[in-house]
């Protein structure tokens, strides 16, 4: 009874086999997606596609192994071995044989010997792997050839409209314009179209030219500024300059004679970082029982990059009248996510502040782009917390000395409706499934605006964020109610209520009742806000509806409707003053309580007049309408230095530069005229005296009676 | 003495009467009656064909081809046709140089009928005597009105009105001189249209109406002038209390160059202005303007008012801000002013108007910023603040200088001797300058101080509005010693018409387009005054309906019987001759044979 066959030895070597072939057919598609994720991707990209593919392969290599079970074996020495006398199951079965069946199996099991597990398998599917690898490295070698040709620099392209040039003059045949950003940009090097460059403030422009017939020398000529010789070399002639002032320039050549047309070198400014308060909800936040920290997210965003390092100002306003001491503290704080969009989430510790009822906690954060040289730094909005105060005693007559502002520190509306817009703007290329999600997410934006602002009509909040000021609402849920009136829906009376103190007799709603509304923050406001601000809730609700259903067109309307009249409110009440350091001018102790007045008034008012210096340009336009001379060189500086307040100050020196080369043209001069039209400021409105009609006017008007 | 027709009449009536009387008279029959019956009718023949009758006899009509006259014009039988210079080629027709010279050439015509857009100012000069029919032409595609800005104080809002035909539904659209668009309407079915736009510097600049047609295809561009001028620092006087509002009508001042001295009242004797501020009438007669409030108005005292009044007959301007409702007193004071107003007492809301027609359309207007105020600080989208003003009621005599959207007066003027007294009825505006509308702000205070400060009598030559090239203009308000330069340098003397008496006019006739400038020398300083002259052919509908208006003028003074001062025509006498020839060779045979047969 020696029939001990093994099922594993005689099925692995076929196994093996079969999961090699596998993977030599396959893997040559694994390496050419791999190369081609790195040609496109880059490292990153490649590994991954690798590691996938390497996944793929060896599952689907299991797969094949699994497939040759005892099943396959049996068959195969069957279809295979006729010495076997297709007994071969009795091998390798499970159960317990019969007598006679154990007698067979002996007998094969010694004829089995003599065959080799690997003559089994299958053979090799040796055209296929050879096509494989063909192909593959055929299309490997493609992906080199492809990325060695654009790592180089493309031919000189051609240049549009040459001018009409006398034989021999050189003539501008071909440019190239590579423009290599800043590094801090995180930009790759690119070629601009033509010879008009627009690119980064800081990038390093590289001309390549080619000229025919070749000149002695050339050059760049900055309109009004310096001169960039151009070197000869392989393809043409090369130059380079930073790009860090609009300026226009023409390629000059030695020999040639025609006018060129001069081109524009314009930079694009880097814009300072931007930063926007994810949360808390609201600018103000009341400090919870209890609560011992705080979290503060902010996000900035930038056109290039946000430095990973941002400054956190925890200013404390501690103290209440005038008895506030003021305490600031900074922190440095590191944020994470994609570099143009970054998240700061910062915890507080409140203990550490020491705050007591009625002080305030802002919470600032400056964050730094990655600009160099000369970072720009931005000081984001604050949010405050506040540590409510206890409420001051109830006062006969006084409700209309003391009238409650509304807090101007709203999350923008504005906002939710340039967003709405830009969703519109790119539904086509969304998918419907994208749409709706983008849709949704500004509609919760807009809830949440929504849920803000009805704070202060006293809408009941349905979840978090609550209202900044007490309401009767109860922590913990009751025993069940009327089913109209269910648990937290607002209408719960006060049961963690204070023990009565002598004095506080006038809370009766509190007592007996609850409010619907905020006492302090609703009841002040007078009823033309509160049905302005009732009117906005509305429109917001029906733009969050829309949202939230995917039809953000249907929701624009009612957005912008919203936002107008959030504006109307903040117009009428829009005073907030800021409880952050103050100076007193110095009291004169010498004159404090004597009565006297005079000398009270420091010098008569004196104003200084705000005058915009455009009396260059105005005099040139003046000027310009008559035949004559123009000081073109004092208006060009002119230009130069008010470029920042400018639209498009290179279109107004084009138009001088113009008139500078053929100063005769009329036509010229009434296109530079129209250009200084853009650049001249409209003075404060003045007053025409009329005019008197003369001694036949005066006697008229003398004779009226 | 008797008239040849009456004496013949006489001699040929008592001969015939004599012939017939004495035919009867010899017999009684019936031939003798039908003789003497002919004998009559023969008379009458005899006085015809000697003064033919004024028969309504159709001569020949002369047809006038102007311009645009239709290509197929021939001239049917009795008419004749000639083409004035500006007239197409036509087949068959004379070229004269102008109608005076046709009519010389035609003496027999009868009428005349004139067919294209009209006759042009050449040829209207004088009457032509003739019966003149004319059917204007319909108007042609395009803008056939506009009266283009007026002279506007630097940094002004300006406004221009024009009128296009064939337009509906198309836009009017205002180009700045650099070609952005400042402001812009669609066009109704009466086609009148006004725009707005704001003046920058002193000086001369050329706007561009532009006119769209429904499909936005350009139908044309018309240049529009706008002159700017310089003018002498205005001095005024600020009398109230401190308030927001004398804080930013002070601010104004100082930028917009006027003189403003200011008495501002804190109470207890506290004057937180310029120091030594007077009223009498002699510290008054330096001020061209005084702002008042009404409170600081009543606390003049009467001396004060009275001074203030005199000032005012003699030319001073005084705007009276009102901060409180009116009373029957504060009435009272303002009449002893001179100014008649009823009300006052209710508050009604301003209506503001949007101050450009979109976003980029008011960054154009309020033009580039500065680094305090950029550009982009007050947006289009700015809630336009709520202002209050009190009702005033006021007679015809108060003439509104700035009215809301609603026609509501913010303020309105009376004359009283040469000067005026305003009224200034919103007591909150600077909340405009608040919330980010400063240019409405200065743009109403400029309007009411422009209509109230105290006349000048600067240089100001009274030329038309709009100037072409080869037309005869009329310059007026000039001395002996004004001359033009042209604008290719050319420089012209003007001759003063004595006819035109004191107005001081003289006739120019550019010949290009460009700007050309008037100088006057004046002691030893020159004064120079500049219009744009616009290209021929700038103003072609306008034209064209201008000339088509003025020519059926023209023509029914033509028709106009106290025109008709020709001699009337007789008919031909031939066929009375030869009819009275005939009756009387009949009337001798007739004879002849009652004498032959007596007794028949």
């Amino acid at each position: 009874m020696s029939h001990e066959v093994r099922l594993h030895d005689w099925v692995r070597p076929a196994q093996r086999r079969a999961a090699s072939d596998l993977v030599l057919v396959w893997s040559p598609l694994v390496l050419v997606l791999g190369a081609l994720a790195w040609a496109v991707g880059g490292g990153l990209l490649a590994a991954g596609v690798l590691v996938a593919g390497a996944i793929a392969l060896g599952w689907t290599a299991a797969r094949r192994m699994g497939q040759l079970d005892r099943g396959w074996l049996v068959r195969r020495l069957n279809a295979r071995e006729a010495q076997l006398e297709d007994s071969a199951a009795l091998l390798f079965a499970d159960a317990d044989l019969a007598p006679l069946e154990r007698l067979q199996a002996d007998r094969i099991a010694a004829r089995i010997q003599s065959v080799d597990p690997l003559s089994l398998a299958d053979g090799w599917s040796r055209r296929s792997i050879a096509l494989a690898w063909g192909l593959g490295a055929m299309a490997l070698a493609a992906i080199i050839v492809w990325q060695a040709q654009r790592g180089a620099a493309p031919p000189l392209a051609a240049v549009p409209d040459s001018q009409a040039t006398a034989p021999g003059e050189p003539r501008l045949t071909g440019q190239r314009v590579r423009i290599v950003p800043p590094a801090y940009t995180g930009l790759p090097a690119r070629y601009a179209d033509s010879l008009d460059i627009r690119a980064p403030m800081g990038s390093r422009i590289e001309w390549t030219l080619g000229f025919d017939p070749p000149p002695a020398s050339a050059a760049l000529q900055l309109v009004g500024g310096q001169r960039v010789p151009l070197a000869p070399g392989d393809e043409g002639w090369a130059g380079s300059l930073r790009l860090d002032v609009p300026s226009l320039y023409r390629v000059t050549a030695e020999g040639m004679r025609a006018a060129q047309p001069s081109h524009r070198l314009e930079p694009i400014a880097d814009e300072p970082p931007q930063v926007r308060v994810i949360e808390p909800a609201s600018g103000l936040v009341t400090m919870q029982p209890g609560q011992r920290s705080w979290r503060v997210v902010f996000e900035a965003s930038d056109d290039y990059a946000v430095d990973r390092l941002a400054r956190l100002t925890v200013t404390t306003a501690i103290g209440e009248g005038e008895n506030v001491r003021f305490s600031e503290r900074s922190q440095s704080v590191s944020g994470t996510g994609d570099a143009r969009r970054r998240r700061f989430s910062i915890d507080l510790p409140l203990g550490a502040y020491g705050l007591q009822p009625g002080s305030d906690l802002v919470a600032q954060l400056t964050v730094a782009d990655t600009r160099s040289p000369g970072p720009q730094v931005v000081r984001g909005p604050g949010v405050i917390l506040r540590f409510p105060a206890p409420r001051p005693p109830d006062a006969e007559g006084l409700d209309l000395m003391a009238k409650q502002q509304m807090p101007a520190y709203f999350r923008s509306q504005r906002q939710v409706i340039i967003d709405t817009e830009a969703l519109i703007k790119q539904r086509r290329n969304l998918s419907a499934d994208e749409f709706m999600l983008r849709s949704d997410t500004i509609g919760v934006d807009q809830r949440l605006l929504r849920l803000r602002y009805g704070q202060f009509v006293g809408m009941e909040a349905e979840e978090k964020p609550r209202p900044p000021l007490p309401t009767s609402d109860k922590e913990a849920p009751a025993a069940k109610a009327e089913p109209e009136h269910y648990d937290g829906d607002g209408h719960d009376h006060s049961q963690d209520r204070k023990p009565p103190a002598f004095g506080a007799l006038g809370d009766i709603t509190a007592e007996y009742g609850h409010v619907h509304d905020e006492s302090e923050a609703a009841t002040l406001l007078d009823p033309g806000t509160r049905a302005l601000l009732k009117a906005a809730l509305d429109a917001m609700w029906e733009a969050e509806l829309n949202l939230r259903s995917g039809r953000p067109e249907a929701a624009l309307p009612f957005e912008n409707k919203a936002l107008d009249y959030i504006k109307q409110i903040q117009q009428a009440t829009r005073i907030y003053l800021p409880r952050i350091g103050s100076q007193q001018p110095p009291i004169d102790m010498a004159r404090r309580l004597t009565g006297k007045r005079e000398g009270i008034v420091g010098g008569a008012a004196q104003l200084t007049p705000f005058a915009i210096e455009d009396a260059v340009p105005a005099t040139a336009w003046r000027a310009l309408a008559q035949p004559g001379a123009i000081d073109l060189g004092g208006l060009d500086a002119w230009v130069r230095g008010n470029s920042a307040r400018i639209r498009d100050p290179l279109a107004v020196l084009a138009a001088i530069d113009a008139l500078r080369a053929a100063p005769a043209s009329q036509a010229l001069r009434e296109q530079l005229r129209a250009r200084l039209w853009t650049v001249l400021t409209r003075p404060p409105a003045q007053v025409r005296r009329r005019h008197d009609g003369g001694a036949t006017g005066r006697r008229y008007v003398q004779g009226l009676r | 003495m008797i008239a040849p027709e009456t004496l013949a009449a006489l001699l040929i009536a008592s001969g015939a009467l004599a012939a017939a009387v004495r035919l009867l008279l010899r017999r009684h029959s019936w031939q003798a009656w039908l003789l003497a019956a002919l004998s009559l009718a023969s008379g009458l023949l005899l006085y015809l064909a000697l003064f033919p009758p004024l028969l309504p006899i159709g001569g020949e009509t002369l047809l006038v081809a102007t311009a645009e006259t239709p290509a197929g014009t021939r001239a049917k039988p009795g008419e004749r046709l000639v083409a004035l210079p500006e007239a197409p080629a036509l087949a068959g027709a004379e070229r004269v140089p102008d109608l005076a010279t046709a009519l010389r050439r035609h003496a027999q015509v009868q009428a005349i009928r004139i067919l294209g857009r009209g006759l042009t100012d050449r040829d209207r000069d004088s009457d032509a005597g003739l019966p003149t029919r004319f059917t204007p032409m319909a108007l042609p595609r395009g803008l056939v009105r506009l009266a283009p800005p007026m002279d506007t104080p630097a940094g002004s809002v300006f406004a221009l009105a024009g009128e296009a035909a064939g337009m509906e539904g198309g836009t009017a659209e205002l180009l700045d001189p650099a070609g952005r668009k400042v402001d812009v309407r669609v066009i109704g079915p009466d086609g009148a249209f006004t725009l707005g736009g704001t003046a920058r510097v002193p000086g001369l600049a050329a706007f561009t109406l532009r006119l769209r047609g429904q499909d936005k295809a350009i139908v044309s561009d018309t240049p529009v002038p706008l002159r700017t001028l310089a003018e002498q620092p205005l001095r005024a006087l600020l009398i109230g209390a401190p308030s927001p509002e004398a804080k930013y009508l002070r601010r104004w001042a100082e930028d917009s160059g006027i003189e403003l001295q200011s008495r501002l009242e804190a109470g207890g004797g506290v004057d937180l202005g310029d120091s030594g501020v007077r009223i009498d009438a002699a510290s008054l007669r330096e001020v061209d303007v005084v702002i008042i409030d009404d409170s600081a108005l009543a606390g003049l005292g009467s001396g004060g008012r009275g001074a203030l009044a005199q000032a005012v007959a003699g030319g001073l301007g005084v705007v009276v801000r009102m901060t409180a409702p009116a009373s029957a007193g504060s009435r009272d004071i303002w009449r002893e002013l001179g100014l008649l107003v009823e009300g006052g007492s209710d508050v009604a809301p301003v209506a503001l108007p949007p101050l450009a027609p979109d976003a980029e359309a008011l960054l154009d207007r309020r033009g580039p910023g500065s680094a305090d105020v950029p550009q982009d600080v007050n947006t289009i989208e700015d809630p336009a603040p709520d202002l209050g003003r009190f009702a005033v009621r006021t007679g015809a005599q108060v003439v509104p200088v700035v009215t809301d959207a609603d026609g509501g007066m913010v303020s309105g003027w009376q004359q009283r001797g040469q000067g005026r007294v305003a009224l200034w009825t919103v007591a909150n505006s600077f909340a405009l300058v608040l919330n980010g509308q400063a240019d409405r702000y200065e743009q109403w205070w400029s309007q009411t101080l422009s209509a109230l400060a105290r006349p000048d009598s600067l240089f100001r030559p009274v030329v038309p509005a709009l100037v072409l090239a080869g037309e005869r203009m009329a310059i007026c308000e000039i001395d002996a010693t004004a001359r033009v330069i042209a604008s290719d340098t050319v420089e012209v003397a003007l001759a003063v018409d004595p006819a035109a008496g004191a107005r001081g006019c003289a006739a120019y006739w550019p010949s290009q387009p460009g700007v050309h400038t008037i100088v006057q020398t004046a002691g030893d300083s020159q004064q120079t005054f500049a219009f744009l002259v616009l290209p021929e052919t700038a103003l072609g509908p306008i034209t064209a309906r201008e000339t088509g208006e003025a020519t059926a003028r023209w023509a029914a003074q033509q028709d106009a019987p106290a025109a008709r001062a020709l001699p009337e025509r007789r008919g031909p006498a031939w066929p009375w001759f030869l009819g009275w020839l005939l009756l009387s060779g009949a009337l001798w045979w007739g004879e002849r044979r009652l004498r032959a047969n007596p007794l028949a």
